[in-house]
């Protein structure tokens, strides 16, 4: 009994401590990739939202891989924005 | 009571009932935080902003978004003007009845609104005027902090036993950047490199009689030789009367310059090229002295009772130190020292960054309080410590950035680290944990400056431009002379923040047809206060630093940078008066016509 709170307590230990540390990174690492993959779709269906882009021929061979993702990304450019919400990263520790 | 374990026992017991009495009986009965609840993170998934977070990840990540710098040097400015029992009191109270209220609803208003900021929420409810006005608060803010901050670390570079640290800090920043996103080095091999390598640098220049603190002597006493008499000059009032006329150095100078170079890679470059790893190394150097400071401060009372002491007054006065009324300065307790303490107590900024970041990871409803609240009582325990390190320093007099690095080199004392060495330590510390809080607050400073001007001028949209153009403002600040007042003044801009944020929470409570009071009277008193600092701060300023120079050969800078900080303190308080009017209609509104209907108290938890 013992031992196994002593294991919660360590490993809610750890997951603190990565949460401090590690995890900015991994954020960080996601917006990156968050952002190429914006301009990937604005570059195959920018036009569902009305960004007058006019894909390529071979672009639409694509539109089948990325319909599923489409109401996430829609919902995600459209949010209204916070103006230093991108320096989201840039706010800590003051 | 005056000893270290005293107060650290107080200081738990405060957290504790705090905690368990009043902040889970709000979220309980108030809030109704409820776990059947999908929360914007599992509504909205998207992988990138929206993630559904561990709560233990998530209060780690939480907790070190907010601690840095703030609650160091406010309870460290409070200890030395009041007494360290004012200090403790406002510390403690501050946090029971309002930081963690103000931390935690932020949260909760951006949960329950589909992870929508504080700005936002305050553009729908309040006024759309609101959010223009938090622009210029956020502003603000970041001008005076970087005025307070950097006016300290150029003091401190200054002093031989600190450059080398700093220097290690900013290569190692850009070698981490590149071994974390372009070598993709492991996490742990990065961490030890750049993390061992600035505490190595930092240790190697710590001691004031060695051979590198020798080579900065030599290099400081060479600047300075090039004018001994000083660049220019400025009146520091907090001063004895025959040492106000304070002659700028070269050397001062030259290492406030050096400061505005590592800034400048922070806000230019790419955020993880140099930003985020400094930040990071930053971090760990903040939690390696908090929790060997604090470990010390617990073991002194047993085996070093001498450190344990205090030899800080516990209170001088309702008027502050008898420095600053000789020099015609007004200190009143009320309402000076709830700006001077403000991380640590209750702050603004936290309540910015939990609701545009926090908020959208927070995977259950019961993970708010947490979250938002436990992190708060946490960072609180940080500004307890530089309390408790200027309380023990060893002597009482000479200027407050000191005393805390000899309050840290006694508590690092006890585990038989040589105290001159450990205020080395202490000294350089400190200056790591606020140079890297400096850089990031110029990069927002010049989103902030695009963002509100940008339309109007799109040069202030050039990053190089907008950074340059924050770092101008700033030395003139800087060269203005007296921090104190740049100091207090911007705890006045972040409390009230704290108590817009607070305002928000009132309004929507209200809105939804909750009890409002938990918000309600933090919110007022803070904007009372704040109100009254800002006035008594510009007196300050006006009465003893802008009329004594007026008119003074080789002041001219002075006077401008008092001037500046004048009309900075007026545009806030005129700000305030707005926000306040538009918050009081907007209750009313929504006490006639709520938004809508709650469930009854307890219904949510079946």
């Amino acid at each position: 009994m013992a031992l196994a709170r002593f294991a919660a307590f360590a490993e809610a230990l750890r997951q603190f401590l990565y949460g401090a540390t590690g995890y900015e990174f991994e954020r960080q690492a996601a917006r990156l990739r968050g952002d190429l993959e914006n301009l990937f779709l604005f570059m195959i269906v920018g036009d569902t939202i009305g960004v007058p882009i006019l894909p390529p021929y071979y672009a639409l061979r694509l539109v089948p891989y990325v319909v599923e993702t489409l109401p996430y990304w829609k919902r995600r450019v459209l949010r209204e924005r916070h103006p230093l919400e991108h320096e989201e990263f840039d706010l800590h520790g003051i | 009571m005056d000893n270290t374990l005293a107060l650290i026992i107080v200081s738990a017991i405060g957290i504790f009932l705090g905690y368990n009495y009043y902040a889970r009986r709000v979220d309980r009965d108030i809030i109704q935080s409820n776990p059947n609840k999908a929360t914007p993170a599992r509504m909205y998934m998207d992988g990138v902003d929206f993630v559904p977070t561990n709560r233990n990840v998530l209060f780690g990540y939480h907790f070190k978004s907010i601690a840095a710098a703030g609650p160091i040097v406010g309870a460290v400015t409070a200890g030395a003007i009041w007494g360290w029992v004012p200090a403790i009191l406002w510390l403690i109270l501050g946090v029971i009845f309002m930081g963690w209220a103000s931390d935690y609803s932020a949260i909760v208003v951006s949960v329950r609104n589909d992870g929508n900021s504080l700005s936002a929420t305050a553009h729908r409810l309040i006024a759309p005027r609101t959010r223009q006005v938090l622009l210029l608060f956020i502003f603000f803010y970041l001008l005076l902090v970087a005025g307070a901050f950097a006016n300290l670390i150029a003091t401190v570079l200054n002093d031989p036993r600190v450059p080398l640290g700093i220097l290690a800090l900013a290569v190692l920043g850009l070698v981490g950047g590149q071994m974390l996103y372009r070598m993709r080095t492991d996490l742990l091999v990065v961490t030890a490199v750049t993390v061992g390598g600035t505490l190595l640098c930092v240790l190697l220049n710590a001691d004031a009689t060695g051979p590198v603190a020798g080579v900065w002597k030599g290099f400081n006493g060479a600047l300075n030789s090039l004018a001994p008499n000083g660049v220019t000059s400025v009146l520091d009032p907090t001063r004895a009367a025959d040492q106000q006329n304070v002659a700028v150095s070269v050397s001062f100078l030259f290492w406030l310059l050096a400061l505005f170079v590592f800034c400048y890679l922070g806000a230019v470059l790419p955020i993880w090229r140099f930003a985020q790893p400094v930040n990071y190394i930053g971090f760990w150097i903040t939690a390696v002295t908090l929790i060997l400071g604090g470990l010390g401060a617990f073991l002194a009372f047993f085996v070093r009772p001498d450190v344990s002491a205090f030899k800080l007054a516990g209170f001088y006065g309702f008027s502050g130190n008898p420095s600053f009324y000789a020099a015609g300065a007004l200190q009143p307790l009320w309402p000076m020292l709830f700006v001077t303490i403000a991380c640590g107590a209750i702050s603004g900024w936290h309540a910015l960054i939990g609701s545009v970041g926090t908020a959208r990871q927070i995977e259950n409803e019961q993970d708010m309080l947490p979250v938002g609240g436990g992190a708060m009582f946490t960072e609180h325990t940080l500004g307890v410590l530089s309390l408790l390190a200027i309380a023990t320093a060893a002597n009482p007099a000479g200027a407050y950035f000191v005393k805390f690095a000899e309050g840290i080199g006694g508590f690092l004392n006890v585990f038989g680290i040589p105290a001159a060495y450990g205020t080395g330590i202490g000294f350089a510390a400190f200056v790591v944990i606020v140079i890297t809080v400096i850089q990031l607050v110029f990069r927002i400073m010049r989103v902030t400056l695009s963002e509100g001007l940008g339309e109007r001028n799109p040069i202030f949209r050039n990053i190089h431009f907008g950074t340059l153009i924050s770092m101008l403002a700033t030395f003139v600040l800087v060269i203005s002379g007296t921090w104190v007042y740049i100091w207090q003044l911007f705890g006045a801009s972040n409390q009230l923040m704290a108590a817009l944020s607070l305002l928000v929470v009132t309004v929507w409570l209200a809105a939804t047809r909750r009890n409002p009071t938990y918000a309600a009277i933090p919110a007022v008193f803070m904007y009372v206060t704040t109100m009254a600092a800002t006035l008594v701060t510009a007196y300050n300023l006006y009465a003893t630093v802008f009329i004594k120079q007026l008119g003074q050969p080789g002041h001219e800078i002075a006077v401008i940078g008092s001037l500046l900080t004048i009309a900075i303190a007026i545009i806030l308080f005129i700000a305030a008066v707005f926000i306040g009017i538009d918050g009081m209609r907007a209750y009313q509104r929504y006490r006639e016509t709520p938004l809508e209907q709650v469930p009854a108290p307890g219904a949510a938890r079946a």
